[in-house]
């Protein structure tokens, strides 16, 4: 066998065990949170262990983080603000949460953002690159992406994360690296507290 | 021209992803969680009308307005919610629920929180809010069709108890037949005319929240499994990297 022949055949193993491993790691997560596992902060920093020993035990290593990168994902996480802030701005929703809960959630979410950015922006988006372009790494990630947030969020939400997804992949692409998606991810995240 | 390939590739991609997002928030509902991972935030509070005394500082409730189209001289099915997370009241009802008189072209339905007109029933106490519904044409109040049942639900406060939901039509109180919905604190009644709907419970009850009961316990057998295939897959990442330096 060719080293190329090799790396494709390789790169869809690799990918598809990625997969399996982050259904794994969501099955895990939602029996450990039973009910409340949207609401479950040790359901959810097992869920981001377990997606970044996968990225780990799939060879990826954190690249060198650019202050570019950084600055282009925060810009990113201000465009997926863009429209809670204009419904918030409106006078509808609900309002921020108290702030002495802040710290504790804006670690655990930080936590869960980027271990999803370094699983699916990072080890599955290299080996998908590798094996069958950009466009189809972003698109995979997009899909699963959405998909790992159904049990959480429900179907109606599916539309909404494959769109982020490709946003988030977009900023993969545009960058060169997670640390831009992932610091999109986690802005957002974090602002929700106030515009909810 | 490669660079230049990959500044276009990424450029189309930026715009490309900018352009799902208007697109999906155009299509998602209002109620779309803001964020799109981690940890989902809870319900908020109830918000009381008039709040007890030393509840945490909330937003006043809403009210909820619909405007509906009269068509073929018969009002079409609707439903009208408050826009608290989750909904503090809603009511649905069918095609032709609402008598509409004859040449008006809208029919509007509110629900507004108001101040519990009378005492509650004997017994009991009102939990929460109480909500006007009313339905009017041309400011001239319509009522509810013959034999037609609308449905109404109501959050109650999280008062430990099983809340009924009572109907004051101007006159006295009456108790509906009332079933808790898929969430904790939410429940249902059908109800035959407008008026004012809130939950009420027996006095006896405490109007504290009812204590968190013991989580029911994780199933360690299932977490085993999914931990073990994890531990399989992990495994399989390992050996399947693409061998140093080739």
């Amino acid at each position: 066998m060719t080293v190329s022949t090799w790396a494709s055949k390789s790169a869809t193993v690799q990918s598809a065990v990625l997969v399996g491993g982050a259904a794994a790691a969501l099955g895990l997560r939602l029996v450990i949170g039973g009910a409340a596992a949207g609401v479950s902060p040790a359901a959810a920093l097992v869920f981001a262990a377990a997606f970044i020993a996968l990225a780990i035990a799939d060879g990826w290593r954190p690249g060198d983080i650019r202050l570019r990168q950084l600055a282009v994902g925060t810009l990113g996480g201000a465009v997926l603000c863009i429209p809670p802030t204009i419904t918030r701005l409106a006078g509808h929703g609900i309002g921020a949460g108290p702030w002495r809960d802040y710290p504790t959630w804006a670690l655990v979410v930080a936590a869960v953002a980027v271990a999803e950015e370094v699983l699916l922006r990072g080890a599955l988006y290299d080996r998908l690159a590798a094996g069958a372009g950009n466009l189809l790494a972003i698109g995979i990630g997009a899909i699963l992406f959405a998909a790992l947030h159904v049990p959480l969020y429900g179907g109606h939400a599916v539309i909404l994360d494959l769109a982020v997804g490709v946003w988030l992949g977009a900023l993969r692409l545009a960058t060169g690296g997670v640390a831009a998606p992932a610091a999109a991810h986690t802005v957002a995240d974090w602002a929700a507290w106030w515009l909810r | 021209m490669a660079p230049l390939n990959g500044q276009i590739r990424s450029t189309a991609a930026l715009l490309c992803g900018v352009t799902l997002l208007g697109v999906a928030w155009l299509l998602s509902p209002p109620s779309s969680p803001p964020l799109y991972d981690g940890l989902i935030l809870g319900d908020e509070p109830y918000r009381y009308l008039n709040p007890p005394a030393g509840y945490r500082t909330t937003p006043p409730p809403s009210s909820a307005r619909l405007i509906l189209t009269v068509r073929h001289g018969g009002v079409p099915s609707f439903t009208v919610s408050t826009s608290e997370t989750p909904p503090q009241a809603q009511l649905t009802g069918p095609a032709g629920a609402l008598r509409a008189p004859v040449h008006v072209n809208t029919v509007t339905v509110t629900l507004t929180p108001v101040l519990a007109p009378a005492p509650a029933p004997a017994g009991d106490r009102v939990d929460g809010n109480t909500y006007r519904f009313q339905a009017l044409a041309a400011g001239i109040p319509v009522g509810v069709a013959p034999a037609v049942s609308l449905i109404v639900a109501l959050r109650g406060t999280g008062a430990s108890g099983q809340p009924t939901l009572a109907l004051f039509d101007g006159h006295a109180w009456s108790l509906r037949p009332t079933v808790q919905t898929g969430t904790p604190d939410d429940y249902a009644a059908t109800i035959a005319a407008t008026g004012d709907i809130a939950l009420v419970l027996p006095l006896n009850v405490s109007a504290h929240s009812n204590p968190p009961g013991p989580s029911p316990a994780v199933d360690v057998e299932v977490v085993g499994l999914f931990a073990g295939l994890l531990a399989a897959l992990l495994v399989l990442l390992r050996i399947g990297r693409r061998p140093e330096g080739g």
